[in-house]
C-alpha cells in the first residue's frame, strides 16, 4: 500500500508541473504583461518575460514601442507609429 | 507549450536551494523513509527548469538585474554574444571532467577491492540465503584481505565484499543484512545517481550539502529497515557489530561515494537513536503527512512562479517628445462617437477610432461620455 502511495505521489511530482494551469496567475499578470510570448523573426518564444508597451508623441504622431522588462531591451528596433 | 530559459534555470537551481535546505533543516523531524523520494522530487525540479507563458512572475528590480543582466550583456570582445555560452561551456567542460576523475576513482577502487576476493565460505552464504529469504537478490558474497570494513558494491553486478576477519556469527548476520538492505532499497543505485547529479550541478553548493545528508540518510534508512522487527537484545547485537566494524576500519578507507560502506556515514549516534527507537523514525504519522503535502505543494508552487529581473526602458532624451502611458491619460468615446485622448499636461487630442481601440488593447481606458 505504502509503496503505491510513493508511486502515486512521484507520478504527481512528474506530471502536475506540465498539467498546472493557473488561470488567478494569468489575470494577475494582465495588468503588466501585455504580450508575453516574444518573437524573434519569424519563431515564437514562449517565456514567462515581462513585456509592456510604452507610448509616446512626436511632432504630432503617436507611436508605440514594446520593452521587454526581463531582458532589458527593446523587443521592436524602432518606434511603430499608432495604426 | 514549455521551453527552458536562463531565467528558468536560475530559478530552478533557487527552489532546489531552498527545497535541500528545508530538508536539511527537517530532517531530524520527519520519518527518514520518506527523504529518499523527496530528494529524488528535489533532483526532478533541477533537471527540469521549466519557463512557460503560463508561469506567474515575480519580479525583482533590485538584486536580480545586477545579476542576471550583465550575464545576457552582449560583450564586444565577445563577438557580440553574451557570457552565457562562454559560461555554458565552462560547466559542461568541469562537468565531464568531474565524472571522468570520478568514473577512474570508481573504477580503481572496484579493481582495488576485488583484490584477491574470494567467494565466502558455505557458512556465510547459508547465513546470507537465510536473510535473503524466499525471493533473494541477486548478489555474490566475497571475502577480500584488501578492505578494513564491509562494503556492497555494484549496480548491475551486485557483490558484497566483506573484510578477512573472523567475525562472530552474529556480527555477520548483522553486517550481511545490512548490506542485503542496501540492495533491496536501490541504495547503490541511488548514491550513483546523486553523484552523477553533484557532478552535473557542481557549481551549487546545496547538492553537495544534499551529497552529504542524502549518505547520513541512507544509512539511517538501511539500519531501520534492518533491525525492524528485531528484539531489544538483538538491536544491542547489532549496534555492537556495527561498532566492532568501526573499529577494524582502516584509517585509509576511501572509497567512492556510492560504494555503501557499513562504517560510512559521521552519523553513527543518530544511526544508534534509530535502532533503538520502537517507531522506526515515524513516531508522528500525522507531521509526517503534513510535511510531504508542504512539500508536495512547495514543489508544485516552484513551477507555476518564476522569479525574473525587471527594468524600466531608459529616459527619453529626444527632444520635442511626450511620453504617455494607462497611468496618466485616458480616452472619452463622446456622444457624436468621436475619440479624445487626454493626456497629463496636454490638450486632448482627437484620434481615429481604430487608434483609440488599439489604446485600449495595451491598456488605456476608454470611458463613454454621459
Amino acid at each position: 500500500m505504502k509503496k503505491h502511495l510513493w508511486k502515486f505521489l512521484t507520478l504527481v511530482f512528474l506530471i502536475l508541473p506540465y498539467s498546472v494551469s493557473l488561470p488567478m496567475y494569468e489575470e494577475m499578470g494582465q495588468n503588466e504583461t501585455v504580450a508575453n510570448t516574444q518573437t524573434q523573426g519569424n519563431t515564437a518564444m514562449p517565456y514567462a518575460d515581462v513585456i509592456v508597451v510604452k507610448t509616446r508623441e512626436k511632432n504630432g504622431v503617436r507611436q508605440y514601442r514594446r520593452w521587454n522588462k526581463t531582458k532589458n531591451c527593446w523587443v521592436d528596433p524602432d518606434w511603430i507609429d499608432m495604426p | 507549450m514549455i521551453q527552458i530559459s536562463l531565467c528558468s534555470v536560475l530559478w530552478a537551481a533557487v527552489s532546489c536551494d531552498m527545497f535541500i535546505l528545508l530538508l536539511h533543516r527537517l530532517k531530524k523531524h520527519v520519518d527518514i523513509r520518506a527523504f529518499v523520494p523527496l530528494y529524488a522530487a528535489v533532483m526532478v525540479r533541477m533537471v527540469m527548469p521549466l519557463d512557460s507563458v503560463r508561469m506567474a512572475v515575480i519580479s525583482d528590480r533590485w538584486v536580480y538585474p545586477e545579476l542576471y543582466l550583465p550575464l545576457i550583456e552582449k560583450r564586444d570582445w565577445l563577438g557580440g554574444k553574451s557570457v552565457v555560452p562562454v559560461l555554458c561551456t565552462i560547466w559542461a567542460a568541469m562537468a565531464c571532467a568531474l565524472a571522468v576523475r570520478y568514473g577512474i576513482i570508481y573504477l580503481g577502487a572496484v579493481r582495488r577491492l576485488q583484490k584477491d576476493a574470494v567467494p565466502a565460505g558455505g557458512g556465510t552464504l547459508v547465513l546470507f540465503d537465510r536473510i535473503a529469504g524466499k525471493k533473494p537478490l541477486s548478489i555474490s558474497v566475497c571475502v577480500t584481505p584488501y578492505i578494513g570494513t564491509p562494503y556492497g558494491i555494484g549496480v548491475f553486478h551486485r557483490r558484497i565484499l566483506l573484510p578477512a576477519f573472523p567475525y562472530s556469527e552474529e556480527a555477520l548476520s548483522c553486517i550481511l543484512r545490512h548490506e542485503y538492505m542496501h540492495f533491496r532499497n536501490h541504495d547503490v543505485l541511488f548514491k550513483q545517481i546523486i553523484i552523477l547529479f553533484c557532478m552535473v550541478f557542481w557549481w551549487n553548493p546545496a547538492v553537495w550539502l544534499m551529497k552529504r545528508d542524502v549518505e547520513q540518510l541512507i544509512e539511517l534508512r538501511c539500519d531501520a529497515a534492518a533491525t525492524k522487527g528485531m528484539s531489544h537484545a538483538e538491536k544491542i547485537g547489532y549496534l555492537e557489530a556495527i561498532v566492532d566494524v568501526v573499529r577494524g576500519q582502516s584509517v585509509s578507507d576511501n572509497t567512492p561515494y556510492a560504494m555503501t560502506r557499513l562504517s560510512a556515514a559521521d552519523c553513527l549516534e543518530e544511526r544508534f537513536h534509530i535502532v533503538m527507537r520502537e517507531d522506526s523514525g515515524n513516531a508522528h504519522p500525522v507531521r509526517n503527512r503534513i510535511f510531504l503535502c508542504g512539500f508536495a505543494l512547495l514543489f508544485v508552487l516552484s513551477y507555476t512562479v518564476i522569479l525574473q529581473p525587471s527594468r524600466e526602458p531608459p529616459e527619453n532624451t529626444e527632444e520635442g517628445v511626450v511620453e504617455y502611458s494607462p497611468e496618466d491619460s485616458y480616452i472619452i468615446h463622446s456622444k457624436d462617437g468621436a475619440f479624445w485622448l487626454y493626456r497629463a499636461n496636454c490638450l486632448p487630442v482627437k484620434i481615429e477610432m481604430s487608434e483609440a481601440y488599439f489604446h485600449q488593447e495595451i491598456g488605456f481606458i476608454i470611458v463613454e461620455e454621459k
